[in-house]
């Protein structure tokens, strides 16, 4: 890795940015990531992105991709492990960054895919706490800013609400929980529905604790200037108005007894 | 190697599932499951369970699959050697570090894939089987061309559901149930955010439901493109839908490898299945992703079920008396039918009921009211009455 910190732009006509690597979201393998990347816009030594799960179809059409831009990938952040085994079975020059929604809330657990894979980034459901105490984080990465994604759907569920109700949607949705204030963004393409936070996650407090390395989604933000935002947010770490996601908040794993169901 | 599994909540449930036809039954400990706020299996009842279902010539699986944080490591490795004693069959996981410490400390037991990993292609699957594994349950999502697809690449034991709910996300690509409740979801907590409605100012609420999974029309098709075991959702349901839902695909599956299996024994199980469910299934995903149809968008459409009349407890064949637990209301003259595992379905028209006593009634109204019937045909315990809703043609 060539840096410390990772910016999946917003635009096409991104800046680059001396302290950062850029992570390209590949098109056609990407679910609610507006800013969506083909092999031919892509700079030689790029890192990749990809959030999708596959089908036969997908890998099939990945396969290709891979074997035949060797020169022009760096590395892959992937969800899928099908993405880690087409690697390592091809034997394709990438490093590879397993980056699971939701799969990776354990030391234990990273420590083990770091046997298959060069990096990993954690996922935003595990506490602060918890990766404090972490032994060894000198493969470990996490995500610093984004919108939080909290489900991840095969279908059109944006399509589907829009087709029986005769409505006239874009691709993206935004909706309300009744008994909070959670707004709730959905965003779908052909390959389905990621469904994020409608606020900014900040996380930029695992600064502190000296990780691997750090992502910065800039997908849902307007801004143009990377720079000023890394020189503001980053390094000054001026006030951001958004969530600390799940780095300090208590799950419930067992109800009491009368919640229960039987 | 055809395998018909079933879910169990509990050990009543999993000798029903048994008893109706499960070839394995998967059931969850109180520790490491993902229905952390169901009854769940102590030690001594994952046992017990062991026992049954080994002497009938059945599996048991028990489900490890939640997603693991630092709090779940210590006792881990412990509790795997535990079940591995027991002699429980194979572990059903999704966190990797499972698959590996059960490669890295030899520790005898099968590990399947949960379908909280979300396999969906074969390399997936591919790294997976280099870790020892022996069976994938494949992600819902996954398509016929994929599982045939998936099976042709590595050999592995494939395991599909076949009928019940199911999550509108990829199981276990969901916190949904974090944000909005504080309840883990892939450490058992899921408040089932999915089934919620959610407000959309100046348009109709929006709703991301899906409709439950039901493959009886498919189950030939399953076969022939190599998968191993059909697994049905439900460990909390109860002893009638588990009786209802093994028993069709057991004669099913039967009917397919003996080539008996006509349309209307489809066309009639379908009924059965749609009945005995309290919402609308379908195939879902097999043949491409399910459009509107797939979903629910308007209010709740989970009806209460009160086809479940009562349970066997005892035949007298010289009396020629039923002994039955009623579950639900029945009076003289309402028209039943029997089904068992070991019989075909036999309609019933009541003609006396009598109590405990042998006073004669006119109604059964009391829930688990024990009442006795006349009737000529052997019966057999855990044979159950329902109402009588249709004919096989």
């Amino acid at each position: 890795m060539r840096s410390k910190y990772f910016v999946i732009p917003n635009n096409k006509k991104y800046k680059k940015v001396s302290e950062v690597n850029f992570l390209f979201p590949l098109k056609g393998f990407n679910v609610g990531k507006p800013c969506l990347f083909t092999v031919d816009e892509l700079p030689i030594d790029s890192y990749i992105y990809i959030n999708r799960l596959l089908d036969e179809e997908g890998v099939t059409k990945l396969d290709s991709i891979l074997d035949n831009n060797k020169d022009k990938i760096k590395g892959i952040f992937f969800e899928d492990l099908g993405v880690l085994e087409l690697i390592k079975e091809k034997k394709y020059p990438f490093e590879t960054i397993y980056y699971p929604s939701h799969a990776l809330c354990s030391e234990a657990t990273c420590q083990r895919f770091l046997k298959e894979c060069n990096y990993v980034v954690l996922s935003s459901d595990i506490k602060y706490e918890d990766i404090a105490k972490f032994h060894d984080l000198s493969h470990i990465g996490s995500v610093i800013f984004t919108k939080l994604p909290f489900m991840y759907s095969r279908r059109s569920l944006v399509s589907n609400y829009q087709k029986v109700h005769d409505l006239d949607i874009t691709s993206k949705l935004v909706v309300s929980n009744k008994s909070s204030q959670d707004k709730l963004v959905f965003d779908e393409n052909e390959y389905g529905t990621l469904v994020y936070d409608s606020t900014f996650y900040d996380g930029r407090e695992l600064l502190d604790l000296n990780m691997s390395f750090y992502i910065i989604d800039f997908s849902y933000l307007d801004i143009v200037d990377y720079e000023e935002w890394f020189n503001n947010y980053i390094l000054k770490r001026e006030s951001i108005d958004g969530t600390t996601g799940f780095l300090h908040r208590e799950m419930i794993v067992k109800l009491p007894p009368k919640e229960a169901k039987r | 190697m055809i395998e018909l599994l079933a879910p169990a909540g509990d050990l009543e449930k999993l000798k029903i599932a048994i008893l109706y036809g499960a070839d394995a039954v998967y059931l969850g400990g109180y520790k490491y499951g993902l229905r952390a706020n169901a009854k769940n299996f102590t030690m001594d009842d994952i046992s017990a369970a062991v026992l049954y279902a080994h002497e009938r010539g059945k599996k048991i699986y028990v489900t490890v699959n939640i997603v693991l944080h630092e709090s779940d490591i210590d006792g881990l490795e412990e509790y795997l050697w535990e079940l591995s004693k027991i002699g429980v069959d194979a572990i059903i996981v999704s966190d990797y570090y499972i698959v590996s410490l059960v490669e890295e400390k030899n520790i005898p037991i099968e590990v399947h894939i949960s379908t909280q990993a979300s396999v969906t292609n074969s390399y997936a699957a591919k790294f997976y089987k280099r870790h020892g594994v022996k069976r994938i349950v494949l992600a819902r999502e996954a398509s016929e061309s994929d599982i045939k697809s998936i099976k042709a690449e590595t050999n592995l034991d494939l395991e599909c559901f076949i009928h019940g709910a199911m999550c509108t996300s990829y199981s276990g690509r969901c916190i949904l149930s974090n944000q909005l409740t504080n309840r883990d979801a892939n450490r058992g907590g899921c408040a089932q955010i999915c089934r919620w409605s959610f407000d959309n100012e100046g348009s109709p609420e929006f709703t991301l439901k899906s409709k439950d999974l039901n493959m009886i029309p498919f189950i030939d098709s399953m076969i022939n493109i190599g998968v191993n075991s059909f697994k049905i959702e439900g460990r909390m349901r109860g002893i009638y839908y588990i009786a209802t839902v093994v028993d069709a695909y057991r004669r099913m599956i039967d009917k397919i490898l003996n080539k008996t299996l006509t349309d209307s024994d489809t066309e009639y199980y379908l009924k059965v299945l749609n009945r005995c469910a309290n919402r609308e299934s379908m195939p879902q995903f097999y043949h491409g992703v399910p459009r509107e149809d797939g979903e629910y968008f308007t209010g709740v459409e989970e009806v209460s079920n009160q086809d479940f009349l009562g349970l066997v407890k005892d035949y007298d064949s010289e009396k020629k008396m039923v002994t039955i637990e009623q579950r639900n209301y029945f009076k003289v003259g309402d028209v039943v039918e029997f089904f068992g595992p070991l019989m075909d379905v036999l309609t019933y028209k009541i003609t006396e009921i009598y109590d405990e006593n042998g006073e004669k009634i006119d109604v059964a109204n009391h829930p688990n009211m024990i009442v006795k019937l006349p009737f000529t045909q052997d019966l057999h315990i855990n044979d159950m009455m329902r109402i009588k809703v249709f004919d096989k043609e």
